[in-house]
């Protein structure tokens, strides 16, 4: 049986966070809302999730005219393997997939 | 100036910064982070957001970094490792010389000469090797060479190796020095330890370098 590298408890958050919504394009300051995770932290995961070949990102023109381009992402069908794969190893784990919410360190 | 609009300022400041530390390869992930800081509605939120934003410009610009692209940083590793050779070719030196015969009548340290006797002749062989590489990890070092690592960890290897033997050994009288040091002083003992912790860094730096793609 292959083993599966598990990944840091603010990883999974995100994780489960764009897996919850596959195919939506996500806003960084949503998924910060979404995961509880500071942009501090959020962006060094996206960056290297992104890297790694499991997430996608593009620029997605703003909503409100006269703002400028906003960047986006999702997960590419590797990440969302990936995430599947990690939700399994880490169901039964003291550490769980909750959402890192602020002060529930 | 209200308060509202001094946050706000701060943050645009400090996302400016952000995108000025953050290395060229990240220019575009220091644009995103900070294009976020006009969506936020909260001030103090936006401030918050704008000092992550920072935090992640500098950890990716440390990242990025070869320590050994800045000169003060490569010439002292290559002083340290300078005088660690220095010390191995001297010990090499002193006791190959008299293995050899030459110092027979006139040795100018007469209580070292039972330690000499019994000393196997493949010790100070081994430290000329490590102090030989260590000079080639000097030239290595300066060069901003990759191998350099290999060049360090090789000889600091054999060095503690030969240190180890001597240890070992009850008549080559290590033990009873450093208690000597260590009664008289206590902070005796610093002195080898942040040598040795200093090359530990040294060999931890040459790896960080190692796995740092080249500047672009």
């Amino acid at each position: 049986m292959a083993l599966v590298r598990k990944r840091s408890r603010q990883t999974l958050a995100l994780l489960v966070a764009l897996m919850e919504r596959p195919r939506t394009w996500q806003h960084g300051y949503e998924l910060s809302k979404e995961t509880g995770l500071k942009s501090g932290t959020l962006y060094p995961i996206l960056i290297r999730l992104s890297e790694q070949g499991l997430l996608n990102s593009r620029w997605k023109d703003a909503e409100r005219p006269g703002r400028p381009a906003r960047h986006v992402y999702r997960l590419t069908a590797t990440g969302l393997a990936l995430a599947h794969e990690q939700m399994e190893v880490s169901v039964d784990s003291e550490s769980g997939l909750r959402p890192i919410k602020a002060g529930a360190r | 100036m209200t308060l509202r609009v001094v946050s706000r300022w701060l943050s645009n400041q400090v996302v400016c910064v952000a995108m000025h530390v953050s290395p060229c390869e990240r220019e575009e992930w220091a644009q995103a982070m900070s294009r976020e800081v006009d969506e936020i509605p909260s001030d103090r939120e936006a401030l918050r957001w704008a000092l992550g934003c920072l935090q992640t410009s500098c950890h990716e610009r440390l990242k990025s970094m070869r320590l050994t692209s800045w000169w003060p940083v490569r010439w002292g590793m290559a002083l340290w490792i300078a005088l660690l050779a220095v010390d191995t070719l001297f010990y090499a030196g002193i006791t190959l010389t008299y293995k050899s015969g030459l110092f027979t009548e006139h040795y100018p340290y007469p209580r070292n000469v039972p330690l000499l006797e019994v000393t196997p002749l493949w010790e100070p062989m081994l430290a000329l090797v490590a102090g030989v590489v260590f000079l080639l990890a000097i030239v290595l070092i300066l060069r901003c060479s990759r191998i350099a690592l290999g060049a360090v960890v090789a000889p600091f290897a054999i060095m503690l190796l030969l240190f180890a033997v001597r240890f070992s050994r009850p008549e080559s009288g290590y033990l009873q020095s450093l208690s000597i040091a260590y009664q008289q002083s206590h902070y005796a003992l610093i002195w080898p330890i942040a040598g040795l912790a200093i090359t530990i860094v040294i060999c931890l730096a040459l790896w960080h370098d190692s796995q740092t793609p080249a500047p672009r």
